[in-house]
């Protein structure tokens, strides 16, 4: 009996999901058994490249979340450290997006600067924020395209 | 009777388990109410930086990753001259009826608070006074932290070239790490980690190579020399910019840590060892060797981080919740994040009681002493030979557990030639903890000394200000340094524990407070009874400190001074502890009669009940 194939779900931007990789910048270390250099280190000189970086991760983030309200678009802000979810999460967002081969090799392996950014499984920028218009681009493309 | 560990690591997570969904879920629906529809920090304080709404396993992820440290690894093992039983059990009721409990209320009561830390609750529940004796006594328990933390590391590394080498290598490790990932090629944190774990292999591997050849006198050092390299590291690492080597050594030790823990785990189920230590020993009535006094109080404030921490509120009312997206996820991360912890320091009490009785103290203990104690060792030649190390007298716990652990891993098949190699491996392991909480305590206790001194000397409290942050980076590694150099495992942990449990008793007090002005007071033994069972333990314990162990040190000569300066750190912490205690019950007596003549705080929280 001839199997008939499924029909590919049409993906909408609402399952769209946006991870931003950010350096982290509590500086946590453990203290005995905290972390947290917490508010003082906000003033601190040598923090600074990271805050500012901190910063326009933030700034990204506010402007998806203008564009596409709060729950349109699932936005995870995320320190490298966490490898034990970004993987599985990248690896379903790839799934669920059907993204290339190449591309999902290059975002499986993670072997990019941060900050970086995963739309729907696909790096879009990597060792800078990327302007939202890009992301927009990507988001808007990813749900067109299914 | 043989006890062996599985049944204890399955008993534990029943438990664990069990407290979880029934007590703890209590507590998240009765006493705090969690409520999905009130808005967290993160979207009422929203700027997508430092508030803004977090995926529940992400931010368990970071939570986890802030709270665990080197604690619980150590205490446990410490406690363990009282037996399997008492350790375990502590831990086990601890840490699901006052740990876990303590690090879920403050987590409530920061995100109720839009996100504020724990002295700053404390300033607004209780009164601005409560604020700044919170403030006082995390400085004073961080000096000791540290100087608890750093003690194992000098004991551990005396004497030791391989030790030396493996930890000696992690700094320029580190500090080509940061050059890496910041400047070489920027950013590129996953490169700069793979890089870094590999060398760190490395480092254990060629060690061996170094204690057998000419080097091997350069790395041979006595534990004054350690305690000042450590003293330096310390005071450099505070000052120097964060990214050059406390954010690579953060990456470092995270990454270890997560695979250490899992692979420790894996290695206990299936090795199953069996437990040499008794269940109590004849120390439960004091005159134990390694940490002075009975079982009580002593056992409580020598577990310390693995049952309850203090220093957990400082995470629990830092960064986390400023990203909670729901309230009900906090129940995830508070609870559970302390839950893990608590599994963690039972498998550290299991490695070190599966190390004969004998063994275990000639470790433990300084070797004239040890010869008093009427015990004979049992595999310790053999041990010592296949680490390579002599293991006798190696105080601190931290020698301990690197013996226990490498040997549930050598019994992993396929590992039986590997002892020296996982022995050095472990002690890396938790060297390199310790000294992140060094250089990120230092730097954070450095910060908090500028900002009390920009009090009396504006510029003081500007971090970029060269001469205070040199100053007051000085102030605060002598401090701690002093403890090190003078003190010993059996003065400083009790101190450290003291000082730790302190801190959790003022969060559970500033809990408490939350809970009546909560309206929920008829609830407020959740946090009372760990609350006043943690003060009567840690007041008893640093009321027989000051007594029957610092006081002594001021008769005798050369320790005087000792005495004295533990006695005054104690006396103040108790001091600060007394102080918020009597300010809060001020506050109850006043607030419980007015709160029971007012209707429930709404109709939501009454259709709750």
């Amino acid at each position: 009996m001839r199997r008939r194939s499924p029909k590919r779900r049409r993906l909408t931007i609402s399952e769209s999901t946006v991870i931003i990789v950010r350096e982290s910048d509590t500086g946590s270390g453990c203290v005995c058994c905290s972390g947290g250099m917490g508010e003082h280190a906000k003033k601190e000189p040598s923090y600074r490249e990271i805050r500012e970086s901190a910063g326009e991760c933030g700034r990204l983030h506010r402007e998806i979340r203008e564009r596409y309200g709060e729950d349109e678009v699932e936005i995870i802000q995320i320190e490298p450290k966490d490898y034990v979810y970004v993987m599985p999460r990248v690896i379903k967002d790839i799934l669920k997006h059907r993204v290339p081969f190449v591309p999902s090799i290059r975002t499986l392996f993670l072997w990019y600067p941060v900050p970086a950014v995963i739309v729907n499984g696909k790096v879009v920028g990597k060792g800078k924020v990327p302007a939202a218009e890009e992301l927009y681009t990507e988001i808007e493309k990813s749900a067109g395209d299914s | 009777m043989t006890i062996h560990a599985m049944p204890l690591v399955v008993g534990a997570l029943c438990v664990m388990v069990i407290f979880y969904r029934y007590y703890h879920g209590f507590i998240a629906a009765k006493v705090a109410v969690l409520d999905d529809s009130r808005k967290t920090p993160a979207y009422t304080m929203y700027d997508g930086q430092n508030y803004f709404p977090t995926n529940k396993w992400v931010l368990f992820g970071h939570h986890f990753a802030a709270i665990t440290g080197a604690g619980p690894l150590i205490g446990p093992v410490l406690a363990a001259q009282f037996g399997v039983l008492p350790g375990y059990l502590w831990i086990l009721i601890g840490v699901v009826l006052a740990g876990a409990v303590h690090d879920f209320i403050i987590f409530v009561a920061s995100v109720r608070h839009g996100g504020k830390s724990l002295a700053e609750i404390a300033k607004t529940e209780i009164s601005p006074l409560s604020g700044i004796i919170a403030s006082i006594a995390v400085l004073f328990i961080l000096v000791v932290a540290l100087a608890g933390l750093g003690l194992a590391v000098v004991n551990a590394l005396a004497e030791s070239s391989w030790g030396v080498f493996t930890i000696g290598c992690t700094v320029p490790i580190a500090f080509f790490m940061g050059l890496y990932m910041y400047r070489f090629r920027k950013g590129r944190i996953v490169e700069a980690t793979a890089i870094g774990v590999v060398l760190l292999i490395l480092a254990v591997y060629f060690g061996k190579d170094i204690a057998h050849s000419s080097l091997a006198p350069y790395f041979t050092l006595p534990k004054t020399k350690i305690t000042l390299f450590i003293l330096i590291y310390g005071f450099v690492a505070s000052i120097l910019p964060v990214w050059l080597l406390l954010c690579p050594r953060d990456y470092l030790s995270s990454f270890m840590k997560i695979g250490t823990i899992v692979f420790l785990a894996a290695g206990i189920i299936i090795v199953n060892p069996e437990l040499k230590m008794p269940a109590v020993t004849e120390f439960i009535k004091g005159g134990g060797p390694i940490i002075p006094g009975a079982l009580f109080p002593f056992t409580f404030i020598t577990i310390a981080c693995g049952a309850i921490s203090g220093f957990h509120a400082l995470v629990a009312s830092g960064t986390s919740p400023k990203m909670v997206s729901k309230e009900s996820d906090i129940k995830t991360i508070g609870f559970v994040a302390m839950l893990i912890e608590g599994f963690i320091a039972i498998l550290a009490l299991i490695a070190a009681t599966a190390l004969f009785p004998g063994d275990y103290f000639a470790i433990n203990v300084p070797g004239p002493l040890f010869e008093t104690l009427g015990l004979s060792t049992v595999n310790l030649d053999h041990l010592s030979a296949q680490v390579g190390e002599t293991l006798n007298g190696r105080t601190g716990g931290a020698v301990s557990l690197a013996v226990g652990m490498a040997q549930i891993f050598t019994a992993l098949p396929g590992m039986s030639h590997l002892m020296d190699y996982w022995y050095h491996f472990a002690i890396m392991f938790e060297a390199l903890f310790i000294l992140t909480t060094i250089d990120t305590g230092t730097r954070v206790a450095r910060f908090m000394i500028q900002e009390f001194g920009g009090r009396f000397y504006k510029p003081f409290e500007r971090v970029d200000h060269l001469p205070s942050a040199v100053i007051s980076s000085a102030l605060i590694s002598a401090a701690w340094g002093y403890f090190v150099l003078t003190g010993s495992i059996s003065t400083i942990w009790p101190m450290f524990g003291t000082a730790n449990q302190l801190l959790a008793g003022i969060a559970l007090c500033v809990g408490t407070t939350f809970i009546i002005k909560l309206g929920r007071a008829k609830y407020m033994w959740v946090t009372l009874v760990p609350m006043a069972f943690v003060m009567a333990t840690t007041l008893t314990a640093a009321w027989l400190n000051i007594t029957k162990n610092f006081l002594p040190l001021t008769r005798k000569e050369g320790s005087a001074v000792q005495g004295y300066v533990n006695i005054i750190f104690t006396a103040v912490m108790m001091i600060c502890a007394v102080i918020i205690i009597i300010d809060s019950i001020r506050l109850w007596t006043k607030a419980l009669p007015a709160e029971k003549n007012e209707a429930p705080v709404s109709k939501k929280e009454a259709a709750h009940d």
